[in-house]
């Protein structure tokens, strides 16, 4: 072996190496990406099973609000997904928000809070204003919002707390406490 | 085919009315009843596909939240609830992007599924024994999700089977029900047929054709039976005529037999006669010449004896015997020899009394003859000799009917006979007649036609009394005739 063919399997080695190391923090976007355009699917379907007061819905060619307020985990995905749908024979308009009370005239808020003193203060604010308060966690629910995300099992599920949308006026569909992964504050129906 | 339809043919009426009213029943209710379950499958067809896709879109409502929020499981669930469904072998649910999302089948696993239609509407495929639909689910808007259902045909081949058993029964029924009202059509109809064969065989065996059968109702029975009727009449006047016929022919061939063997019976005597004549005329020859011999003597002696003598009385009366003997002997001459007749004008009065004296002596002391005779008479044309021996003949015969005595009557007299009341149908015209009565037994009508005939009485025949008689049989043949 020539010490010219020695240096080329070391560059080749080192593309290699180069290729795989740039491979893997893709691999792992991608896995993300996946996890927040099936949540931000999810967030759109809410709307099927979800029936808001009519005086919290939209009128005439208002849009239907989604909003985020915070962090927004979708990077753009929300947006580029929920373009020109319709929810509830209205066109869909996804806003972003920094403070809560810019928030509480839509329909459905995605709470990218991760401080939990102030998710605390946001979900006060929004208890009432028949707003479907959704999380990105198991434990979003469990202090006092809506719907919160929650990875089982390599599965995107979802938690619901009834007592919560019952403060908000809001009505689940039965089908949606169906697939939900634990459903909080219904007594007489037992978790599955 | 041509086996069943003789077999068919050979069949008595009613029993072919049967087949033809249970054939046709049967026919035409296999016709209705093809015709309503070829309907009903056909709309079963429809019924089922919307029923499935009712089910589909209740499946697709409620595995909506599955589908859109993953959750296969439940979808699982939702599709299982199937289960009760009989009929309903397998089912998929396909999320929007066409892919397979969760499915359920009765019978052990099934994995493959064809995709989804690309195109947003339901789809039915059916073969023989299943029926598919892709059902899409669209919830406010937008497409959740597609259904697919396979079901089987079970049902409708339960229906089918059901209508199989009904449309037995029902055939069963109304075939017996056609039997049983065609079956009495039936009798109807044979039994004036029935009842003419019957009147057939009876005509044939009595001979009698003056039977008729019963015209019954219906047009074209009556006229059948009429026609037998008429076609019966028609055998009757031509058989009466035959008959007529034969019968006149029966009756003539019988009187000709019988006038036949009355010919031979005439024959028979005429040749008899003939021969008796015959010897009668050689013994009347030889006894001519002895009296020739005694009549030559007796004058030869009357003219030897002198006047006054006594003896000459007897002389006399020699002569006159002889004389009347040589007359005798030329009459059996005249008999024997078949001499032809000379009719020459007679006096019948002076005829029967010359005879008169002769008859005397032929028929013995204990009978009268008594003369009944119409002076002023008038000739008539006849052979004198035979007219003598007709005489003799009936006085003859007239003795032999009164054995014990009697009375003979002889009389002449002028009649007028108008040709219809004479039982010989004697044209009309004037004619003289000799009537002899006697007062003995009488005479049958059959006796009476041949009382002309000598030997009436064969028995007195046979005794040997036959001297007057002969002469009469060929002149009776000759005046049977109009003079």
């Amino acid at each position: 072996m020539t010490p010219r063919y020695r240096h080329r399997i070391a560059l080749l080695a080192l593309a290699g190496a180069l290729l795989w190391g740039s491979a893997r923090p893709a691999c792992a976007s991608a896995l993300a990406a996946s996890e927040y355009d099936i949540k931000a699917a999810y967030l759109y379907n809410f709307v099927k099973f979800v029936q808001w007061p009519p005086a919290a819905l939209p009128v005439d060619d208002k849009p239907f609000c989604i909003g985020v307020l915070g962090d927004d985990p979708f990077q753009g995905r929300l947006e580029s997904l929920l373009n020109g749908k319709l929810a509830q024979g209205h066109p869909v308009a996804v806003q972003h928000f920094k403070n809560q009370s810019e928030a509480d005239h839509c329909q459905i808020v995605f709470v990218g809070v991760s401080d939990h003193d102030r998710r605390e203060a946001v979900l006060t604010q929004l208890a009432t204003s028949s707003v479907l308060t959704v999380g990105d966690s198991a434990k979003f629910p469990v202090d006092g919002g809506v719907v919160g995300f929650d990875v089982v099992q390599d599965r995107v599920r979802f938690d619901i707390n009834l007592k919560a949308a019952e403060t908000a006026h809001l009505t689940l569909s039965s089908d949606l406490l169906k697939v939900a992964h634990t459903v909080h504050g219904a007594p007489a129906q037992p978790n599955p | 085919m041509n086996r069943f339809a003789a077999r068919i043919e050979q069949l008595p009426i009613d029993q072919k009315l049967l087949w033809m009213s249970v054939v046709a029943t049967g026919a035409a209710l296999l016709l209705c009843a093809a015709s309503l379950v070829t309907y009903d499958l056909l709309t079963f067809r429809d019924t089922l596909h919307n029923r499935l896709v009712a089910f589909a879109d209740i499946l697709g409502r409620n595995s909506a939240s599955a589908v859109l929020f993953n959750d296969a499981t439940s979808a699982s669930q939702t599709l299982a609830s199937l289960t009760p469904r009989a009929n309903i072998t397998a089912a998929a649910l396909f999320n929007a992007h066409g892919e397979l999302f969760a499915h359920w089948a009765r019978n052990g696993a099934r994995n493959s599924f064809n995709a989804p239609p690309s195109q947003l509407d339901d789809r039915v495929s059916s073969t023989l024994y299943q029926m598919e639909i892709f059902h899409p689910v669209v919830l406010d808007g937008s497409h959740v999700s597609t259904v697919y259902i396979q079901s089987n045909l079970s049902e409708r081949n339960r229906r089918l089977m059901r209508y199989l058993v009904i449309i037995f029964f029902v055939s069963g029924l109304s075939v017996a029900l056609a039997a049983g009202v065609s079956r009495p059509m039936g009798r109807l109809i044979a039994a004036p047929i029935l009842n003419l064969v019957h009147i057939a065989h009876e005509i044939s065996e009595k001979q009698d054709f003056s039977i008729r059968a019963d015209v019954p109702a219906g047009e074209e029975l009556a006229l059948f039976v009429q026609t037998f009727n008429e076609m019966l009449g028609r055998i009757q006047a031509s058989g009466y005529v035959l008959q007529k016929a034969h019968d006149e022919l029966e009756q003539k061939v019988i009187e000709r037999t019988e006038e036949l063997h009355r010919k031979e019976e005439e024959l028979y005597q005429s040749r008899k006669l003939e021969s008796i004549g015959r010897l009668a005329g050689g013994v009347a020859h030889d006894f001519n010449n002895l009296l020739t011999g005694i009549l030559g003597c007796a004058e030869s002696l009357e003219a030897e004896i002198p006047t006054d003598s006594p003896a000459r009385i007897d002389v006399e009366e020699i002569k006159r015997a002889s004389e009347r003997a040589a007359a005798l002997t030329r009459q059996l001459l005249a008999f024997g020899r078949k001499q032809i007749i000379r009719p020459t004008s007679i006096d019948l009065n002076a005829l029967v009394k010359s005879t008169g004296t002769l008859l005397r002596r032929l028929i013995g002391e204990d009978i009268i003859i008594a003369y009944e005779l119409q002076p002023d008479l008038g000739h008539l044309r006849a052979d004198a000799g035979q007219l003598d021996q007709l005489l003799i003949n009936l006085a003859v015969n007239a003795r032999d009917a009164m054995p014990k005595g009697g009375k003979l009557l002889i009389r002449t007299s002028q009649v007028v006979l108008d040709g219809e009341s004479d039982p010989r149908e004697l044209p009309a015209g004037q004619y003289i007649m000799l009537s002899i009565s006697d007062t003995g037994v009488g005479m049958t009508r059959d006796v009476q036609s041949k009382i002309f005939e000598p030997f009436l009485r064969r028995r007195v025949w046979e005794k040997g009394r036959a001297s007057a008689s002969p002469p009469s049989m060929a002149w009776s043949n000759r005046i049977t005739g109009p003079f």
